[in-house]
């Protein structure tokens, strides 16, 4: 059922405006590494360009992505009375959340992929010297989509239930901005769902990084949390 | 023996302490048109709302195909055929999407779209996007919405609102082959008695969140009681003298309301008045139509004079 759920969602989801949306945050990104000049003798060129290219996408237009997928998914059954005849089809309802949580999941994942790509296209074109650092760049590429989690779940159930497109988003952008002060406190850094994901694309013992094990039970729990939040409101909810 | 199809007992909705559906009991038989008749706010949505489960009632019980809605919602779904509050569509995608991203949650063959397409005659512009389309053409898209999983139920709510005269005949026609040709069971809500009449096998009507009438359009027919009206010289002298020469009637201004309506009566009646000298102008026959009956029962009786109409 989920994965008919999930091709449906594909279906609908497939002729809107949201895959040109892919590509703002990593080519944002991609000209502040463009335009950004490396300190001179530094051992690990690739590496000192992913610590000054992450912090673009990652601390403020990721978390605002999200937002934007989550709307996208919904905004089609908030007109015309979408949601009504989606809840009178034979699904769960858990199920659409689930289907709709793992779109913008998957959406989030092109997102970083495409990231990903920009970081290799432009630091080639700057003609960087030495090999990718595959291990490291993957891992926090990877890392950083799994810290978008409790994010995700958040996020979309609050555009399940609120019709208006703008008011999840605007919520996001004031929890957003201050991600740049959270980044800095030590306490608050692991368990702020809007800074998760910069903090996981940090490198391991450089300033803003947490110890790995506590931010993925940090994540790990908000997630657990949302998600539960989530998915059983939107099981009992008139519509 | 004919077997039920929807069942409610003492369904109840309360919103902030005043129940929008008070205790109200519904039986839909198999293969019956049922018109859900009552005035705008009088419940029906809410009523349609928690038989599809998307609404969980306040208290009583529903029971579809002999099932209880609260532990068998989506088996009873996959029988069921909806259209709430239309029209519902998603505009950014063409009606032939609309129907495949419902289909895949059915999971009936992909040949049930050309079906239905065909039965709401859209086959033709399938292809164009529905935010193109008129609205009587998402209505009927709707329609094939939902017949798509080859229901046994379809629960239809205001389906031809907002649509013109020949778009309501349209959909009505639809509707009423849908016992015949595909043994469909119909739930059909309105606001208007008159689009209903047609079509319809049985209605309930509610009013205020109470069911006030169930049963057949018949029954419901021959409540109207015919009224014999006068046009008089002087009204108040005639009710006087009618009333002292032992005749019941009302009067209103310069009119002559008379309940029982026998041929000896009235020409007794009018005998008498005009021993009096006051001048009779008109004597005539007035009908309550249904949508009168529809109107007193709902308005709690009142006005029910103005009500009538001549026949």
């Amino acid at each position: 059922m989920v994965r008919s759920l999930v091709a449906s969602e594909f279906l609908k989801i497939r002729k809107t405006k949201v895959w040109l949306l892919l590509f703002i945050s990593p080519i944002l990104a991609g000209i502040v590494g463009l335009t950004a000049s490396l300190p001179p003798e530094i051992s690990n060129e690739w590496k000192h360009f992913f610590i000054v290219m992450s912090p673009a996408h990652s601390l403020l237009l990721l978390p605002l992505m999200i937002s934007v997928f989550s709307g996208f998914i919904c905004r089609y059954e908030h007109q015309h009375g979408g949601w009504r005849r989606l809840f009178s089809m034979p699904v769960g309802r858990q199920q659409v959340y689930l289907a709709k949580f793992l779109i913008v999941f998957g959406l989030t994942a092109i997102n970083q992929l495409m990231f990903f790509a920009i970081y290799l296209l432009v630091g080639y074109g700057k003609g960087l010297e030495g090999t990718v650092p595959a291990e490291f760049v993957l891992k926090c590429t990877a890392g950083g989509l799994v810290a978008t989690l409790p994010l995700i779940a958040l996020t979309l159930w609050l555009a399940m239930i609120w019709s208006s497109f703008a008011a999840p988003f605007t919520l996001n952008v004031i929890l957003t901005l201050p991600n740049i002060l959270v980044a800095n406190s030590e306490t608050f850094r692991p368990v702020y769902p809007w800074v998760q994901p910069f903090v996981m694309m940090m490198p391991q013992g450089e300033v803003f990084s947490v110890p790995m094990q506590s931010l993925l039970v940090a994540i790990g729990a908000a997630f657990i949390t949302f998600y539960t939040i989530g998915s059983l409101n939107i099981q009992k909810r008139a519509v | 023996m004919s077997e039920t199809i929807i069942a409610t007992k003492g369904l109840l909705k309360t919103f902030r302490k005043t129940n929008a559906v008070d205790r109200v009991d519904i039986t839909v038989e198999k293969g019956e048109i049922y018109g859900f008749l009552g005035p705008n706010g009088a419940g029906k949505t809410t009523t349609i709302r928690m038989l599809l489960g998307l609404m969980k009632p306040s208290g009583g019980s529903i029971k579809m195909f002999n099932k209880d809605l609260k532990s068998h919602r989506i088996e009873i779904l996959k029988r069921v055929g909806s259209l709430v509050e239309s029209p519902s569509y998603y505009e950014h995608l063409t009606g032939r999407e609309n129907l495949e991203a419902l289909r895949k949650l059915l999971q009936v063959p992909k040949s049930r779209i050309d079906h239905v397409l065909s039965i709401v005659r859209l086959t033709k512009d399938s292809d164009r996007a529905v935010k193109e389309y008129s609205l009587g053409m998402k209505q009927r898209l709707g329609i094939a919405s939902a017949l798509l999983g080859e229901p046994e139920l379809l629960i239809l709510d205001e389906p031809t609102n907002g649509l013109d005269p020949s778009g309501i005949h349209e959909i009505r026609e639809l509707i009423k082959s849908m016992p015949e040709e595909y043994g469909i069971t119909v739930m059909i809500s309105s606001h208007l008695l008159s689009e209903i009449d047609q079509m319809a096998s049985k209605v309930g009507i509610i009013s205020k969140g109470t069911m006030i009438y169930e049963d057949s359009i018949e029954k419901l027919r021959s409540r109207a009681r015919p009224q014999i009206r006068m046009r008089v010289g002087n009204g108040s002298a005639a009710k006087s003298t009618l009333l002292s020469s032992g005749y019941v009637v009302e009067h209103d201004e310069e009119y002559i309301y008379v309940e029982e309506g026998s041929d000896e009566y009235i020409s007794g009646l009018t005998a008498t008045l005009v021993h009096q000298r006051i001048p009779v102008y008109r004597i005539e026959e007035q009908r309550q139509s249904l949508e009168d009956i529809f109107l007193d029962l709902t308005n709690d009786g009142g006005e029910a004079n103005a009500s009538y109409s001549a026949s």
